[in-house]
């Protein structure tokens, strides 16, 4: 604790400290609103880049964060250690006049950059960064300055550095404790390989709708067990009774269950799509993200611990299960007029496990 | 890209005449899949002779390639299992559903060895039917067209 405080007080004084950089000409400065982080919180830095020549300057885009962070743009380290970029690099053609934005004399941009995303940050640290690009594209080459502005891209842009304390998740005991997560994601946490570029916050979102789904998981499993034939729960879900169909659905569910406490699951955070989340079926257990996840509420209708049903669900070495009807709606009316497409439907074992409203 | 579209217009004649024989019948949209050469590689036409534009949700259509399970193949009478993603979506909003204009041909291109491992051989293609409603203020309101696109045999 008396360690982790004397740490603090050296990440503000280098905050205080942080200020212009000089790089022939745009100056880089980098700012955090905490100095403190919690494992589920995001590490947001604003990064400024200042135009202090006197005369226009071009600046490679790729090289800023004006259209997404598509290059490492920061040295990290975590207690001295260098810690990996994990975005994306991409492979491009050289750049074009439109790839680079102008900077009037004395002009600033910002741009607010989330790195736990980037950076393998699980673990608890002291991590300091800089801003810290550099090539021989950095700036348009104008007439005649061709080989000087190639010089100066090549020394490149760097800001003082800043330093912030994280406190990281405790890594399970076993496989991977205290490693960086491999290749392009963020690490394993409670059996879980997060890759796409997952966030603290959307670790964290994940972790809790595993929770709520492994608790749905269970509880649907032992109502299917008590054999209720008149089951309000199980007819409204899975039409009228019948034994066989019980038995279907009931072994989907077990497995359901199984996968979840016991298989590996893999999480991706890279789709940008506005719907729920997707899998390949025959590709088990890699469930990818998509942007209503995040804003789905935890429990209840369409959550985020449902959803992970339904993505189960959908693996052919799970349930097999495909997408006949979507909503509540359809799967409610698709109950009534084919039991024997509910039982395959994963929106229907989706709502059954959400069990919202209480059917019990 | 032109080139396409325009034999895919002269194609499209053919396979309309029997309907444009009888004078004065509301047409309806019709769709084709056609095969490029000897490739798994489709072309799906969506044709619209009426007068009357259409809307559908894009879902389970060739327009959701790989993320919904439309496409069936079966070679000898066996299917193809389809290894494409499947995608949760909720309701769906105004985004989602495509206009299929009056006169309007649209068309998408859909690579099937992206969702299905095949071989050398003949193959059964099949897409699920697609479901459209009339755009308002028609006389074929609250009406909804199932549309089934003739299967195709292709040869690779």
């Amino acid at each position: 604790m008396s360690t982790k405080k004397a740490l603090s007080a050296i990440a503000v004084a280098t905050a205080l400290l942080s200020g212009s950089a000089l790089a022939d000409g745009i100056n880089a400065t980098l700012e955090m609103s905490q100095q403190d982080y919690k494992n589920s919180d995001n590490v947001v830095v604003k990064v400024t880049l200042t135009n202090e020549e006197h005369v226009p300057v071009k600046l490679l885009k790729w090289y800023t964060a004006a259209d997404g962070v598509e290059e490492s743009l920061f040295k990290v380290t975590a207690n001295g250690e260098k810690r990996q970029y994990l975005g994306a690099h991409y492979k491009r053609q050289a750049p074009t006049k439109d790839d680079y934005i102008k900077l009037k004399s004395g002009e600033s941009i910002s741009y607010d950059v989330e790195l736990s995303s980037l950076y393998d940050m699980s673990s608890t640290a002291e991590y300091e960064i800089s801003y810290d690009v550099s090539s021989l594209q950095l700036f348009s080459p104008n007439p005649g300055q061709a080989k000087k502005l190639a010089r100066l891209g090549i020394e490149g842009i760097h800001s003082q550095p800043t330093s912030f304390y994280l406190e990281g998740r405790e890594l399970k005991q076993g496989t991977n404790k205290g490693k960086p997560g491999g290749g392009d994601g963020g690490g394993e946490i409670d059996g879980v390989t997060f890759t796409g570029r997952c966030s603290n916050s959307q670790k964290t979102d994940i972790l809790a709708g595993l929770d709520a789904a492994k608790e749905m998981s269970a509880d649907a499993n032992q109502h299917l067990n008590g054999n209720n034939s008149n089951s309000l729960r199980y007819s409204t879900w899975f039409g009228d009774y019948n034994s066989s169909r019980w038995n279907t659905v009931s072994n989907n569910f077990s497995k359901i269950d199984s996968a979840l406490n016991n298989e590996s699951l893999t999480i991706d955070c890279s789709c940008k799509k506005k719907y729920f989340a997707y899998v390949y079926p025959t590709q088990p257990y890699k469930i990818y993200m998509c942007g209503a996840f995040w804003s789905a509420p935890t429990t209840g209708t369409d959550s985020k611990g449902g959803t992970i049903i339904h993505e189960m669900s959908h693996f052919n070495v799970v349930a097999g299960t495909d997408d006949i009807v979507y909503g509540q709606s359809g799967a409610k009316s698709l109950a009534v007029s084919n039991p024997a497409q509910a039982i395959q439907n994963a929106d229907s074992h989706e709502y059954f496990a959400e069990n919202t409203p209480n059917l019990n | 890209m032109k080139k396409v579209i325009i034999l895919m217009l002269a194609a499209s004649i053919i396979y309309l005449s029997p309907l444009s024989a009888k004078a004065g019948a509301i047409m309806f949209p019709q769709c084709k899949l056609t095969q490029h050469g000897n490739e798994a590689r489709l072309l799906f036409t969506l044709h619209n002779p009426s007068e009357q534009s259409w809307r559908f949700l894009q879902w389970k259509t060739p327009f959701d390639a790989w993320f919904s399970e439309f496409v069936h193949i079966t070679h000898q009478g066996v299917q193809i299992p389809y290894e494409g993603a499947l995608m949760k979506r909720g309701e769906p909003d105004k985004e989602d559903y495509l206009t299929l204009n009056a006169g309007d041909n649209i068309q998408v291109e859909l690579e099937l060895t992206q969702a299905f491992k095949l071989n050398n051989g003949e193959y059964t293609v099949e897409i699920s039917p697609i479901l459209l409603t009339p755009l308002a203020e028609s006389k074929l309101k609250n009406s909804t067209l199932e549309l089934t696109c003739p299967k195709i045999q292709i040869n690779l």
